[in-house]
Parts: C-alpha cells; sequence; structure tokens
C-alpha cells in the first residue's frame, strides 16, 4: 500500500550484535552443560573473539533452514532462496540426498492419490489461486507476485525441513549432539600416568594444558609436561551427518575417542 | 469535497481549519498479495494432507499456518473499510483503524508521478509517486484524476508557458 522506492532490505534483526552475542552465549552455556563456571573458564582460556565466532559459526547450518523459512514469511524472497541453497549445501540431514528424493518421490504419489472429491477440490483451489496469481502479476508485477507465492511456499516447505533438520529437546536428534559439541576438535589426551583422557584443549602452553573434558564437561588442567601424546579423535553422534548435496564426495574418517571416567 | 462528505473514520483526523480535497478508500486489489498468500497456502495444505497426516504437530504447524494467513487476509479486508487516503490543502495522509499510519506535508512534495500496471489501467488503480521522497502510495483508485488534482494543490500558480 505505501512502500519507499528504494528501501533496504537488511537484515538488520538477524545479523545484529546483540543478537549473535546472545547466539554466542545461549550456546556457549549448552556447550558448558549450563555451567557459568565452565563458560567463563572456556571464554577465559580461549578469548573472547574466538569464543564468539567459535560458537556462532557452528550455529550457522543448523539455524540456516529456519532462517529460510522465516526469510520466506518475512517476503525477502531472494535472500530465503539463497539461505534454502545453502541449507542443501551445509545443513546435515538426517537422510541422505538419494534418499531425500525417494522420499519425495513416495510422498509425491501420497500426494496425487485419492478419491474424485479430493481431485476436484484441488483443482478448484489450484485455479484459483493461479487466477489470484495471474490477477497479482498483471497488477503488481513478478516482484510482489514472487513475495505473496514465497510467503505461501512456507506451507509447503514445513514438513521437509521439519523432516530433514529437526530440532528436538532431548537425545534424539542429531542436531541436539551438534549443539552441544563444542567448536573445537576433540583430542585424546594420552597423559604420563598412562591415563586417556578425552577433550578439547582450551589453551596450552609450556607449563599448563587447559583441557575442556568431553564427559562431564569440567575444565582440567594438567601440566603440560604430563601430557605425552595429543591426536585428534571422533567423539560419538558428532559428524555423522552430511548435507543433501555435498561438495566433497570423500569424508575424512578419525578414529573413534576412548571414553574415560573423569579424573 | 465537503466536510460533510468525508467518512467520519478520516474526518476525526483532521482539524477544524482543514478542508478535504481528496478523500478515497485504497482500491480492493490491494487484497490481491494477501488472498495469493492465502490460497496458495490452502492449496500446499490440502496437497500436502496425505504426507502430514499421522506426523501430530507437523499437520497442526501446516494448518495453523494456513490459518494465520486466512486471518491476515480476513484482517486486511476489515482493514479496508476503515482505510482512506485523504489531501488536504497542507498535508497527505493515510488513515486507518488503528490511527494514521502516515503523513507528509503537501509542502514538502515537489513533484508527482503516475504509473499504471496492464491490470491497473483494466481495474481502475495506479501507483503514485511522491518525491523527492520517493514514497509510492499502491493501489490508489482513480489515478489519474487523484494525480490532476494532488498536482493542483502542489503547484497551485504554475507558471505560464508560451
Amino acid at each position: 500500500m505505501l512502500r519507499r522506492v528504494k528501501r533496504s532490505t537488511t537484515l538488520a534483526l538477524v545479523l545484529s550484535p546483540v543478537g549473535v552475542l546472545l547466539l554466542a552465549v545461549v550456546r556457549l552455556l549448552i556447550v558448558s552443560d549450563y555451567d557459568e563456571n565452565t563458560a567463563l573458564a572456556i571464554v577465559h582460556s580461549g578469548g573472547y573473539v574466538n569464543t564468539l565466532l567459535g560458537s556462532v559459526i557452528p550455529l550457522v547450518p543448523i539455524l540456516m533452514p529456519y532462517l529460510a523459512l522465516l526469510l520466506l514469511y518475512l517476503g525477502q524472497t531472494v535472500a530465503a532462496l539463497l539461505a534454502l541453497a545453502a541449507t542443501v549445501l551445509i545443513s546435515p540431514a538426517t537422510v541422505t540426498g538419494t534418499a531425500a528424493l525417494s522420499i519425495a518421490r513416495h510422498d509425491w504419489d501420497a500426494i496425487g492419490g485419492g478419491d474424485g472429491r479430493r481431485h476436484a477440490l484441488l483443482i478448484i483451489l489450484a485455479a484459483a489461486f493461479g487466477l489470484l496469481l495471474l490477477a497479482e502479476l498483471a497488477g503488481s508485477g513478478l516482484r510482489v507476485s514472487a513475495r505473496s507465492v514465497g510467503t505461501a511456499a512456507v506451507v509447503a516447505l514445513v514438513p521437509p525441513v521439519v523432516f530433514l533438520y529437526p530440532v528436538t529437546v532431548g537425545n534424539s536428534s542429531t542436531y541436539t549432539g551438534l549443539l552441544t559439541q563444542p567448536w573445537l576438535p576433540a583430542e585424546s589426551i594420552t597423559l604420563a600416568t598412562h591415563r586417556v583422557v578425552t577433550g578439547y584443549v582450551l589453551d596450552s602452553d609450556q607449563d599448563w594444558t587447559e583441557v575442556l573434558l568431553a564427559g562431564n564437561r569440567t575444565v582440567a588442567r594438567y601440566r603440560t609436561g604430563q601430557v605425552v601424546a595429543r591426536a585428534a579423535c571422533q567423539v560419538a553422534g558428532a559428524g555423522q551427518r552430511r548435507p543433501l548435496l555435498p561438495l566433497i564426495a570423500a569424508r575424512s574418517r578419525l578414529p573413534a575417542c576412548v571414553t574415560a571416567p573423569p579424573p | 469535497m465537503k466536510a460533510g462528505l468525508v467518512p467520519a473514520a478520516a474526518y476525526k483526523y483532521m482539524t477544524a481549519r482543514e478542508t478535504p480535497a481528496i478523500c478515497e478508500r485504497l482500491h480492493p486489489a490491494r487484497l490481491l498479495p494477501r488472498a495469493v498468500t492465502a490460497a496458495g497456502a490452502l492449496l500446499s495444505a490440502v496437497a500436502l494432507e496425505p504426507a502430514v497426516s499421522g506426523h501430530g504437530w507437523v499437520e497442526l504447524a501446516v494448518w495453523l499456518i494456513t490459518g494465520w494467513f486466512f486471518l491476515s487476509l480476513a484482517r486486511a479486508v476489515l482493514d479496508r473499510f476503515s482505510t482512506y487516503l485523504v489531501v488536504t490543502r497542507w498535508r497527505i495522509f493515510l488513515c486507518s483503524g488503528s490511527g494514521v499510519t502516515w503523513t507528509a506535508s503537501l509542502a514538502d512534495v515537489k513533484d508527482i508521478r503516475v504509473i499504471r500496471s496492464p491490470a491497473g489501467r483494466i481495474a481502475g488503480f495506479g501507483t503514485l509517486i511522491l518525491d523527492p521522497a520517493h514514497v509510492a502510495i499502491d493501489y490508489v483508485p482513480y489515478p489519474e484524476q487523484m494525480y490532476v488534482e494532488m498536482l493542483g494543490l502542489i503547484h497551485p500558480d504554475p507558471p505560464e508557458l508560451d
């Protein structure tokens, strides 16, 4: 009805420093198992900037599909399409691309099925939608029409997004695992006492090595001289999923981390 | 336009010394974007029903979002009855049930343009663009008459041309 001819379309809210900072704090608390002292120890050891970037960057693939839906709803069609493309390329999905296609084909068959009354209803609705869209195209142009269709597409995209990129509370979802996973590489650390601990090295100098233990999420300090060996490893449940369209076919395989009781 | 002919919904926002030159509802075509969204959402929800039925809250979410789009359309329909574009000798404003949603002084408007889409020419609406602020008012009914009347208010004494 009323608009600026030249208007800014910045996503100020999503990209504002306050929003990014809040995201970083929330994720830091999740990684620290909701313990403020551990969170502060991580920030102290890793540095503020590293912690901020480290905690936010891994959230991008998780939030991307939902950001795409939000952008579509807000009428930012081009930004939403870019977010959807990024989702397909980087967000870890619950199934592979081939399996997703197979499920889509099965769902398409289900959508095309049903009795004559359902088909008639679909035809009537499609005709009404088509006529309204044509009128809008002729009256308001492609940009406004694309925005209207994009907003309506949220309904069609909710089921596949929820199925492929579920965020659930508890341990049932890969996304929960990704959220609780620190941004540092997991390492198996062998000590001089022949004990092996699994954790994330927050800081290390010639005197001390600070480790966020993977098991109970507490910060342990070892004398650097006591650390005999360090090797990157794969924590169970982390990094198991791939995006729908992975650009790199090969997967790096790390040895599984040793689960040891806390000291 | 006589003050008595101005709807109460618009008149209550005018001062005693203001005389309305134009007071019009916006064209019903402004409901089209929301209608397209609602129709598209309903089509998607009905089409997806066999695929999402039995999936608990996913099915609920699909229908809730569709319902939200229809509520939004209903609100726009109701809004249309109380939304007016009013032009007086010193200002132009849009008012609706929620108040005066936009206003501009006519002294700040140096020029005005009118644009009509193909459907606008058939259905009788257009877009007025107020310069130099580059503010566009879409779905204006009788756009040519509006343009001429507003131009007359902006430039009451145009320079004589040879």
